[in-house]
């Protein structure tokens, strides 16, 4: 059977920018397929992974899209201006290696003459190497996205180094999850979401479509325990599966949230509170879709979020994962 | 399709008082169309039928409403205090003749004049509670008698041609669309299609969230007047997109990532008709499609747009020339075989 | 013939400085009904001149002038029309102004703004300079245009309530409608002097027009009539004046002493809604030069309120170009009356 490990480094053959993620749901596909499971792809490109059961009808979302640029102008020197897909903090930007979906590669650089501070996205452009506007146009068309590049690096202990950990690592607990359930009553659902990364566009459609009777979100979180970055949360990578209470987009329905703590707790599964003010995950859209769907979320603590070397302990990942199995198997989201 | 387009930018029609374009279109359309309903929030919808039927319905797209301005409250001195309705960049309101009330009242946006400023104030742009619109009442209870806050206003625009191709007007973003709509409506149609001419689009595209989740579409074209920044103070990427060169077909903007089959589907039969089309440098703007495609399930949408100079300003330019191209590629979309939709 | 008859017939004339000829020609052939006899100087002033026979005869100069603010090409971008102003043109009203670039034919245009969509709040908050700003007439590559082309605000006239105006160039076109306006009502009156009537040109950079046209007519005394402010909401009351209050009558250095106070006594037996307006020093008008043509001219200012001086959407109550013609009305019969020893 599949690990998270191994169903992360399927994903990481692949790339999957918002808007551009139908390798990753054909890679995931295959995966769910393998093991059994049946699945289908809506107008938005949402890919939903079905383990059909008696019990009431859950949703697990996991956004597969990841942040990215988009290919917007070609100079006449051939130079790409781009916009970002999604939330790229501009100091991630600097001379930084990325790579178009054809595999193209290319370094982002910027303006020289605007000044540090004054330095946005229209202040940068991707260099591909090429002499002129024509040549670079025979690699890179307006509308073309490229991301970060780089794969999965190993750490010591179990920890990862990679870009998109956001949120390929929720992606590898919800089919990891999906594949491992044996005895479970609940009818599941899995999302794999299109377009989280620019405003959660692609869970709405899916939650609307799955008409479920409650959700639980699979993303990942700031890890706040590196230096000067001390108050904002006291979540920390290795502190285990981070149980969502509240983000900026939704407050975790109180009765998934008690009851994951005390499936965490009978089971001897480490988790951690997650308290956030700032960013929100699909959560946001899944809980106000129809009459109001109650939804809750297990999150991996992540350092450097939507930075080009995104770093993550597997046992976090293990732990939601786990977590997610138990309380779905012991009936514990009794609402 | 010019002509109604000219009526269509003389109309007032600021969100939320969009009842004038409304019965306009509607007697444009009311001898072609096959059924005609509005709902609450009040979308004009005009199913005209075709050849075929379609599994789902497709939608078409416009948006009834433009940027305008509102009536807060009258001074004692019989001045109003006004907010935009919409995204308008005050700079542009300074200065300018606008209509209020529901009889077009005329009235000016004036300012202090250059001459009782400081330097400093100079260098800012004048607030929004420095300007007041005139409208000659010198005294609160006469102002009162034919303005209410509330009140909705326009810039006064007229409509007129620059140098040969270009059309300068009031309302191009989105009246274009509308006029693109009421010609298709008049033409014979392959597949039954639903035009929908949206409200409150400049204020969060209100109309088609209701729209698109009653008709529940298959699929949504948009029609849009979009941001062209092609003035010598912008450069390269800066300019976005440029009046004269063709029909924008929506890849992504602020508010969507637009159907990528659909995308292609539209080039490819640009490039084989010989249609000019044009990509935006940037990503920028929204349009009605950032709620219709995340309606129910998910409709995939896309769009056409004009390049629209000086769009939300009392005067908006763009090229007639463009709008013809949209019209086409419009007519060759909705006329789509299904099996070309679905490829 | 009316105030507004007026205005709307000059409206259809652009006169920015340094090149009113066409609005001089139509001043011109408006005078002809109310004056003797017509002349153009070789600046392009227009004069009308109300003789009254008599031998050695004084002169009074009634002067307004004719031009307007404005803008001049001076280059073009990719078919975008590069300009200056013309005079003090507030560039914060120019954004999305439309505007008629004066070729023959005339050409509209807009001037440019970049859509809000790209904008951030800080950059809508500042002011755009001119050299930010382009005129687009609609041309594809090259304009056409020559440098040097002047350009002037597109409005037409338009009535507000209660008896206000909103045009373009009110300032000081209101000015040579109360001078008409006052002329009319001397006809048939016998007068003891020549009266002359100047629309001048070029006030707007400098007062240039009526520094020759004082030289010109040589006359005993001068009134420039010219625009002040009006108050509007923000502004300073204690330097303008409620629009309404009728004539501004200008007291100051600027204004010779005998002059200001006739004007001021006889508003005051004609019970002629005024005000006085106190100029420490320069006027800001045609007087100031007036004051000083050759041996110096007995001069007097009456200024009509005037809101949003400088846009295209300059707004006045016509009440108060009436009280300004009443007093030049009365004045003059003062004058012819022996007044007081001016």
């Amino acid at each position: 059977m599949l690990s998270i490990t191994d169903i992360l480094k399927k994903m990481y053959t692949v790339k999957s920018p918002s808007g551009f993620e139908g390798e990753m749901a054909r890679v995931i596909a295959e995966m769910a397929e393998k093991a059994g499971l049946t699945h289908c792809t809506d107008a938005l490109g949402n890919l939903v992974v079905r383990r059909s059961g008696v019990g009431k009808r859950v949703l697990l979302d996991a956004h597969m899209d990841t942040t990215g640029f988009l290919a917007t102008y070609v100079d006449e020197k051939g130079f790409i201006r781009f916009d970002a897909l999604g939330g790229v903090p501009v100091p991630e930007l600097h001379n930084t290696p990325v790579e178009f979906l054809d595999g193209t590669p290319g370094t982002i650089s910027y303006e020289q003459k605007t000044a540090l501070k004054d330095r946005k996205m229209s202040s940068f452009f991707i260099d591909i190497g090429a002499k002129d506007e024509a040549q670079a146009r025979k690699y890179v068309l307006p509308g073309d996205a490229a991301v970060f590049a780089g794969g999965l690096r190993e750490l010591p202990g179990k920890r990862i180094a990679a870009p998109y950990l956001d949120n390929r690592i929720g992606c590898a607990v919800a089919l990891y999850t999906i594949i491992s359930l044996s005895d479970c009553d609940f009818d599941v659902y899995a999302s794999f979401s299109v377009q989280e990364e620019v405003g959660c566009r692609g869970a709405k459609t899916a939650a609307y479509a799955t008409d479920v009777d409650f959700a639980i979100v699979l993303d990942v979180t700031d890890a706040c325990d590196t230096p000067g970055f001390d108050g904002y949360s006291e979540v920390k990578m290795g502190g285990g599966a981070a149980i969502k209470i509240m983000d900026k987009a939704a407050i975790a329905h109180p009765a998934i949230v008690s009851a994951l703590i005390r499936c965490a707790e009978e089971n001897k599964i480490s988790y951690q509170r997650d308290v956030i003010t700032v960013g929100g995950t699909d959560a946001g859209s899944i809980h106000l879709t129809r009459n109001g769907i109650p939804t809750g979320g297990i999150s991996v603590p992540v350092r450097y979020m939507h930075s080009p070397n995104e770093v993550a302990d597997l046992e976090d990942a293990e732990a939601a994962a786990k977590l997610l199995i138990r309380a779905l198997e012991s009936n514990a989201i009794i609402l | 399709m010019i002509e109604t387009l000219k009526k269509l930018c003389t109309i007032p029609g600021a969100s939320g008082d969009e009842e004038k374009v409304r019965e306009f279109v509607r007697e444009c359309v009311a001898e072609c169309a096959d059924e005609i309903r509005e709902d609450s929030i009040g979308n004009l919808f005009v199913l005209k039928k075709g050849q075929k039927r379609r599994e789902k319905p497709f939608m078409v797209c416009a948006h009834m409403d433009e940027v305008g301005i509102i009536i807060k409250e009258i001074t004692s001195d019989g001045y109003l205090k006004f907010d935009f309705v919409g995204g308008v960049d005050r700079r542009s309101g300074v200065g300018k003749r606008v209509f209020v009330g529901e009889k077009g009242i005329p009235g000016v946006i004036g300012m202090r004049a250059v001459h009782l400023t400081t330097r400093e104030e100079r260098k800012k742009a004048p607030k929004l509670s420095e300007l007041c619109i005139d409208i000659g009442c010198e005294k609160k209870a006469k102002a009162e008698r034919i303005v209410r806050p509330g009140d909705y206003g326009v810039f006064d625009s007229d409509v007129k041609m620059l140098g040969e191709h270009k059309i300068k007007a009031r309302a191009l973003d989105d009246r274009f669309g509308c006029a693109v709509m009421i010609q298709l409506i008049k033409e014979e149609l392959l597949y039954d299609t639903w035009f929908v001419f949206t409200v409150q689009e400049e204020v969060g595209c209100r109309g088609a969230t209701v729209a698109a989740y009653s008709l529940s579409p298959a699929f949504a074209l948009v029609l849009e007047g979009t941001t062209a920044a092609d003035i010598p103070s912008s450069e390269g990427a800066m300019r976005v997109c440029a009046p004269g060169e063709g029909a924008v077909i929506g890849c992504m903007d602020g508010g969507t990532i637009y159907d990528k089959k659909m995308f292609s589907l539209l080039r490819g039969i640009a490039e084989e008709k010989g249609i000019k089309w044009q990509m935006k440098s940037r990503v920028a703007g929204g349009t009605d499609a950032s709620r219709i495609h995340v309606s129910r399930g998910g409709v995939r949408t896309t769009s056409l747009s004009l390049a629209t100079r000086y769009i939300h300003s009392p005067s908006s330019v763009a090229d007639v020339r463009d709008m013809e191209a949209v019209l086409k590629l419009s007519r060759e979309l909705i006329n789509c075989e299904e099996e070309m939709l679905n490829a | 013939m009316d105030i507004l008859s007026i205005i709307n017939k000059l409206s259809a004339h652009p006169s920015p400085s340094g090149f009113e000829h066409s609005a001089s020609k139509c001043a011109e052939a408006m005078m002809a009904r109310f004056f003797d006899k017509t002349e153009t100087d070789k600046s392009g002033n227009v004069y009308g001149i109300r003789k009254c026979r008599k031998k050695n005869a004084k002169c009074l100069l009634l002067d307004a002038h004719i031009d307007e603010i404005g803008l001049i090409v001076t280059g073009e971008e990719n078919g975008f029309l590069r300009f200056d102003t013309l005079g003090g043109v507030d560039p914060r009203i120019l954004p999305a102004c439309e505007v008629t670039v004066l070729t023959d034919p005339p050409k509209s245009g807009v001037i440019t703004v970049c859509p809000p969509h790209l904008l951030t709040r800080e950059e809508m908050d500042s002011a755009l300079d001119i050299s930010d700003l382009f005129i687009d007439i609609g041309a594809e590559k090259e304009s056409g245009v020559a440098v040097g082309t002047p350009v002037v605000f597109n409005s037409e006239p338009v009535r507000l309530r209660d008896g206000y105006i909103s045009a373009r160039a009110l300032d000081d076109r209101a000015s040579l409608a109360a001078i008409l306006l006052a002329v009319d009502m001397l006809k048939g009156k016998k007068l003891g002097f020549d009266i002359v009537t100047v629309a001048s040109v070029q006030e707007e950079l400098g007062c240039r027009g009526a520094t020759v046209a004082g030289y010109k007519v040589n006359p005993d005394w001068a009134i420039a009539v010219d625009v002040t402010h009006a108050t509007t909401p923000g502004a300073d009351k204690s330097s303008t004046f409620d629009a309404g209050s009728g004539a501004a009558i200008g007291v100051g250095p600027n204004m010779t002493k005998k002059m200001s106070d006739a004007l001021i006594s006889v508003a005051k037996d004609k019970k002629i809604p005024h005000t006085v307006e106190v100029c420490s020093g320069h006027s800001g008008t045609n007087a100031w030069t007036l004051q000083t043509v050759r041996e110096g001219i007995a001069t007097g200012l009456i200024s009509i309120p005037l809101k949003y001086m400088h846009t295209p959407v300059e707004t006045i109550k016509k009440n108060d170009i009436e009280a300004t013609a009443k007093l030049i009305y009365e004045f003059v019969l003062y004058l012819s009356a022996g007044g007081a020893k001016l």
